[in-house]
């Protein structure tokens, strides 16, 4: 009977620019099995992943060999039985991390008024450097092709009133609210038709204490 | 819509449709190319660092051989794939008679460089199977599409 796949499920996992490959074992796959792990710029030859060398986990970094986002990228896994066999060679679908990249969520700084909240966004920052050797976020890769947005969805249990609004800049204010008010949502990036994952918050307006003096 | 402008010619390109109907052929597509150390459109012979006096001429000619070696190339084995392909394929056409209105004699001058990086890739296709030449150059079509986005 045909032996279940020592290796399955080659695939990249990239969120906000950091590109792992992972993989599962077979069912039968025995415990001591190792793995070497090799890479490639699609259309170049495939170079032997240095730290990825008879490993044992199912999982291998490769944000390093894979960080020109605007290159296509492939990988490989094959595993090694001691005594026994190796494994052919399972290849990834060719990897791009400009698309492929998933955005994480971003972290949001509130601050509330009496009718109004500002929010301020901070963008996920990537493993990638810019000049001056600064860390990048995921704006300053998608800003050059003018495709980032920010969108907000608010709701108000108290008024049940939900509003939906998608902004350019990550600094803006949702005013009109009423005082005293706990307003929930999302706040997501969206991104070359893609969306990032929602950031969750939860904000009371101050309450307008001017009539009290 | 994507605009192009060659000299007092413009041509407008459907981005938006012709990546979407791509994005749902790719990983099928790309899947089929078995010789991934080869890469057609590399990046040394791009359209948008093409000399503008050349560049119309090089998308004319990326246009033509799109439109003769590869759609037409593919047969798909499922319908689903072939209505993507053709779709883009009338795409390309529909450019393309666009930029043949714009007297190409004189908008798309095709100068030494021009004809260098068109032959540079069609001697790469040229050099594999026909088949597997053709799949390989629909599964580059993002890069073409990338370069496209890269013109100004």
């Amino acid at each position: 009977a045909e032996r279940s796949p020592l290796i399955q499920q080659v695939t990249f996992q990239s969120i906000n620019f950091e590109n792992i490959l992972t993989w599962e074992h077979g069912k039968e796959t025995s415990p001591s099995t190792i793995y070497d792990v090799q890479y490639k710029t699609y259309g170049a030859t495939w170079q032997n992943k240095s730290e990825c060398q008879n490993i044992t986990q199912l999982f291998c970094n490769l944000t390093r060999e894979t960080e020109n986002y605007t290159e296509r990228y492939y990988a490989r896994v094959r595993a090694i039985v001691p005594n026994c066999c190796v494994s052919n060679w399972i290849v990834t679908p060719r990897f791009y991390p400009k698309e492929d990249t998933v955005v994480g969520d971003p972290e949001v700084k509130y601050i509330p008024s009496i009718r109004s909240i500002k929010f301020i966004i901070q963008p996920p920052y990537t493993p990638l450097r810019g000049e001056a050797n600064r860390t990048l976020t995921v704006e300053d890769i998608f800003r050059g092709h003018d495709v980032i947005r920010y969108q907000i969805i608010i709701f108000c249990q108290k008024t049940l009133q939900k509003w939906k609004k998608t902004e350019k800049n990550k600094e803006f204010e949702i005013s009109e609210l009423d005082p005293d008010t706990e307003y929930n949502g999302t706040i997501h990036i969206k991104y070359l038709e893609k969306i990032s994952k929602p950031h969750l918050f939860r904000v009371r307006t101050l309450p307008d204490n001017r009539w009290l003096t | 819509l994507k605009q192009l402008h060659f000299g007092h010619c413009v041509v407008s390109m459907d981005m938006y449709e012709i990546r979407k109907g791509f994005g749902e052929i790719k990983e099928m597509t790309q899947a089929q190319d078995q010789y991934t150390s080869i890469r057609l459109l590399h990046r040394s012979y791009s359209l948008q660092d093409t000399k503008t006096e050349d560049r119309c001429c090089f998308f004319h000619y990326l246009l033509k051989f799109y439109l003769a070696n590869v759609f037409n190339q593919c047969q798909a084995n499922s319908n689903f794939h072939q209505r993507r392909v053709s779709r883009i394929a009338n795409n390309f056409l529909s450019i393309k008679k666009e930029l043949t209105l714009c007297d190409t004699v004189t908008t798309c001058p095709c100068g030494k460089e021009a004809i260098h990086r068109y032959e540079q890739i069609l001697s790469r296709f040229e050099r594999m199977e026909s088949h597997s030449a053709a799949l390989k150059a629909l599964g580059e079509l993002d890069i073409l599409l990338d370069w496209i986005d890269k013109t100004e």
